[in-house]
């Protein structure tokens, strides 16, 4: 039955929009209704009354259902409650007022009016429940602010040494990702960041945020939860703190949770201060990107292609979606359709194996140039000198293994000393000779040639 | 295996509610088995679980050589001149202090020290100690990065194993190369991505399955353990009168069974167990091929010593690794026993090391020489070192060292670690660490990075709670990557 109670009162906020604006049209109509023109308008008035008192009545008959609920405390709370209460009272007094005979009188139209001064005060406490008392001041210009008693806005920060860790970052971080349900008016699970005081003590599971001590605070371990977690904040699907929002949290508390100081005073280690600069919107934003790649995925359709050609493509890692390629199944013979699907994708391929899969001259030209790939494994093929010419539109080239390819020789050898990125080169089992690989090592001292085990190790 | 009435144990409670609230439940169901057996695995490519590595990879596989039960590190690569000098003094009660010991040293009156059994040498550029024991290892020090720090806290074979491999000391977690199954998937779709191989003779060294197991991960990522033999899977020929058409048919067949048995259980294992038939399926001719060695020139099977040409050796199961790395094969365990010499370890220290010095050296540089070692991680070690005193009495013939998890040697080559490199450091004893401990979490964490991928984010939700290879520890040892 109670859960019941609950349930309806979760359409108060649905079923509290209808008296708003129901009594904006009647009092805009009662308006129209003076000039002759409109006079037929009147007509419809107490009607208008009649549905805004009822729509009142029950949106505050909700609104007691929602608020027995819990989780609402506060000045905000208490005044919404009030004046909910006297409006739902005043639109049934209004719809008397308009069921009389004087249906243009100014007795009418100041009821109409203070109707809509209560609307607004209902409404406003209201939205200071659900957005926290200081939405509309957020954006509001420093007179504004000053005329409703609000701390005048804090000056623009202009370098992350100078800022306030608390005023400046701390606290709009918390007051945009969790005062919407942690204020002082709505302070669910009794916890509110409303203050400096009420962001440490904390709510009902224990202390928010202890300074110092990082695995003591309740506050980064409810964030850094898997979002499916039941304590998981922020609840309900509300926009979860990004991974640098917690990061500057985590620096914040681990730095004794400073305020009324400078973030230089304090201090910054390298990593959290371009997540500083971002988050006070001061251009850091490039070196976030940057250091927190973001994901990235592959063509799939490229993916796709490959696939069917009997090719395995892989990224680079999830945030690198070029590609590592082989055979699916290693050693099996390469055919003319792979070779096509490897020719379109080849933009994309930093690390492509064909080791053992019969490979010729013809086969490497039908790939084509590949321009991204670093390591090439072309071992165990039937690959000639000749081939190797197209290798130079691989200017990205670290890796080659071409041990196996037994026509290659000593002049082949000579040519591949020319690509200057080439770090690591396998001709173990070739037509190269030791004498061609001990004058390409002479010429390339940092070009790792490897010529197979028994010639580089020594006799026992 | 599971009651398949019991419970839906690939999706949480939550997942299912909200599915079948949307109604969607059904047609994920129908995705599940789409995926499975429409003719399955010959088209999709398994990437596994994460599609992609998390961060860049350095090695693309792993090959693990555990010496299980224990090498010493003191008679190998820890080299401490102060053992010789003080052989048969008692190692100073301020080394020992209070550590735990086993229960078969812990009664001794005496700890007299036994010296390093055989002279080491400073070997290539590095000028790493390597014992005379291992002549070939000392041969290839530059190509090692070798690790003498690692600690654990088990002080026993069983639990110590699969503490290493699993990370947790009792039976039921996934084995490493399951992790790495579960994460990566497969980059040869004819061999299972995790193989163990065993050789050597245990003497009483408990080893078991749940080294390798899956524990809750899909059963399909357990470690398949190549036999001792030339037919290194049991069955996997098909019996007399049945062909491979018959075989595809049969498999068909029981596809759909299953499918329907599925669609009412939601058991995965039903998935599993249809994923491994058709795995075996074509192991039929992927693994006989993997297994004939007859294709290999004289020269490579000479550099892995005469044992390579006995089925069953750890040379020959060196050589099976490499051919299988070049295959693609993406995690490999290979076991060799009988190194728990509490007794007799003069005379059968050198007997085991011959077993293993030659092969390992050469699966090092048999992967070199193909350009394989460049994307392979190979690492030799133990479930933890031993003492440098005495178990029993010194001037016994028979004289044998005990557990010591306090401090042991593990080396690394290929995968982007570094050569020639020497990290962490013991105290004279070689009995306590005086810099850079690893942890043996911290290990796998630095086994997980070097794959791509992040050991805190690898996980899988079990009773729930996500669990991972390394706990809630780990640190990726960053100093040994190059």
């Amino acid at each position: 039955m109670q859960d019941f109670v609950f349930f309806l009162g979760r359409f108060h906020v649905l079923a509290l929009h209808l008296p708003i604006s129901i009594v904006i049209a009647a009092v805009a109509l009662d308006f129209l209704a003076r000039r002759p023109r409109h006079a037929a308008l009147a007509q419809a008035s107490p009607f208008l009354w009649g549905a805004a008192a009822l729509s009142a009545v029950l949106t505050a008959a909700l609104g007691y259902m929602h608020f027995a609920e819990g989780g609402f405390s506060g000045p905000s709370a208490e005044a919404h409650r009030l004046w909910g209460s006297v409006t739902a009272l005043a639109a049934v007094a209004a719809w008397w007022l308009a069921r009389g005979g004087d249906r243009a009188g100014a007795l009418r139209l100041g009821a109409g009016l203070s109707m809509l001064v209560l609307v607004s005060i209902t409404g406003h406490y209201g939205g200071n429940l659900t957005h926290g008392t200081t939405f509309l001041q957020e954006y509001a210009p420093s007179f504004l602010r000053g005329l409703i008693g609000a701390a005048p806005r804090r000056p623009p920060v202009t370098s992350v040494a100078a800022a306030d860790p608390y005023l400046d970052v701390v606290q709009p971080l918390l007051e945009q990702r969790c005062g919407t349900c942690h204020n002082d008016d709505k302070r669910n699970g009794g916890f509110s960041v409303g203050s400096y005081d009420s962001t440490l003590v904390g709510g009902d599971t224990g202390r928010a945020f202890v300074p110092g001590n990082i695995e003591a605070s309740e506050a980064l371990y409810r964030t850094s939860l898997p979002p499916d977690d039941d304590a998981f904040m922020p609840a309900e699907g509300k926009t979860p703190l990004t991974a640098q929002q917690v990061a500057i949290l985590r620096w914040w508390v681990a730095a004794g949770a400073p305020r009324d100081t400078t973030v230089g005073a304090v201090g910054a280690p390298g990593n959290v201060e371009p997540l500083l600069a971002a988050q006070l919107g001061l251009g850091g934003a490039a070196a976030v990107t940057a250091a927190t790649a973001p994901s990235a995925t592959a063509d799939a359709k490229l993916v796709a292609s490959l696939t069917a050609a009997g090719l395995l493509a892989r990224q680079v890692s999830q945030s690198d979606a070029r590609l590592v390629v082989s055979p699916s199944a290693p050693g099996t013979a390469v055919e003319a359709a792979t070779l096509a699907a490897l020719a379109s994708a080849a933009a994309e391929i930093v690390d492509l194996n064909l080791a053992g899969t019969g490979l010729d001259d013809e086969g490497l030209r039908a790939i084509g140039p590949l321009p991204a790939v670093t390591h090439l494994r072309l071992a165990r093929n039937s690959l000639t000198d000749a081939a190797l010419e197209g290798l130079a539109a691989s200017p990205q080239l670290t890796h080659l293994n071409l041990y196996g390819n037994a026509a290659l020789t000593d002049a082949g050898l000579d040519a591949l000393g020319q690509i200057a990125t080439l770090r690591e080169l396998y001709v173990w089992q070739t037509g190269v000779t030791a004498s061609g690989v001990a004058q390409l090592r002479a010429r390339r001292p940092e070009l790792v040639v490897d010529f197979g085990a028994q010639a580089t190790t020594t006799a026992r | 295996m599971k009651n398949h009435d019991c419970c839906t144990p690939n999706r949480s409670r939550r997942d299912f509610l909200l599915k079948s609230a949307s109604g969607l439940g059904a047609l994920s169901l129908l995705d599940l088995f789409g995926a499975a057996h429409a003719q399955p695995a010959a088209e999709a490519p398994n990437l596994g679980s994460l599609g992609a590595g998390q961060i860049p990879a350095r090695a693309k596989r792993v090959i693990c050589l555990h010496m299980l039960g224990a090498i010493s590190h003191v008679d190998t690569f820890d080299y401490k001149p102060t053992l010789a000098r003080m052989h048969g003094q008692d190692l100073p009660q301020s080394v020992r202090e209070t550590q735990r010991l086993s229960t078969m040293s812990g009664g001794q009156s005496a700890f007299p020290i036994v010296g390093p059994l055989r002279p080491f040498k400073q070997r290539g550029e590095s000028g790493a100690w390597v014992s005379d024991f291992l002549p070939y290892t000392a041969e290839i020090a530059d190509e090692l990065c070798f690790v003498k720090s690692l600690h654990t806290e088990h002080v026993n074979h069983d639990p110590a194993s699969k503490f290493l491999h699993t990370g947790f000391q009792l039976a039921g977690r996934p084995s490493a190369g399951a992790w790495v199954s579960y994460a990566l998937g497969s980059d040869n779709r004819d061999l299972p991505n995790f193989i163990v191989m065993n050789s050597g003779v245990s003497q009483g060294v408990p080893q078991d399955a749940a080294i390798w197991g899956p524990g809750f991960l899909p059963s399909h990522h357990q470690g398949v353990e190549f036999r001792a033999s030339d037919d290194p899977v049991l069955y996997v020929n098909n019996p007399q009168g049945i062909d491979r058409a018959d075989r595809r048919a049969l498999l068909d067949s029981l596809a759909k069974l299953a499918a329907l048995q599925h669609e009412e259980s939601n058991d995965p294992d039903i998935l599993s167990r249809v994923s491994q038939y058709e795995m075996a399926y074509r192991m039929q001719s992927s693994v006989p091929e993997v297994a004939d060695i007859s294709g290999e020139p004289k020269a490579v099977l000479d550099m892995y010593g005469p044992d390579v040409m006995k089925p069953g050796t750890f040379a020959r199961n060196c050589l099976i690794a490499r051919r299988l790395a070049e295959r693609g094969v993406k995690y490999q365990t290979i076991f060799h026993l009988g190194w728990d010499l509490h007794l007799a370890i003069k005379q059968n220290f050198p007997l085991r090391c011959g077993e293993i010095d030659q092969p390992a050296a050469a699966l090092v540089m048999d992967l070199k020489q193909r350009g394989l070692l460049d994307d392979t991680l190979v690492m030799f070690g133990s479930e933890f070192g031993r003492t440098p005193f005495a178990q029993g009495q010194i001037d016994n013939p028979l004289v044998g060292r005990d557990h010591h998890g306090g401090c042991f040697t593990w080396w690394f080559a290929g995968g982007g670690v570094k050569r020639g490199y020497t990290h962490g450091e013991t105290d004279e004893f070689s009995y306590n660490i005086v810099k850079d401990p690893v942890h043996i979490h911290d290990l796998n964490a630095t086994l997980l990075h070097v794959l791509g991928l992040d050991h805190e984010r690898v996980t899988f939700r079990f009773q729930g709670r996500d669990y991972r290879l390394t706990d809630v520890h780990g640190k990726v040892v960053h100093e040994i990557l190059a």
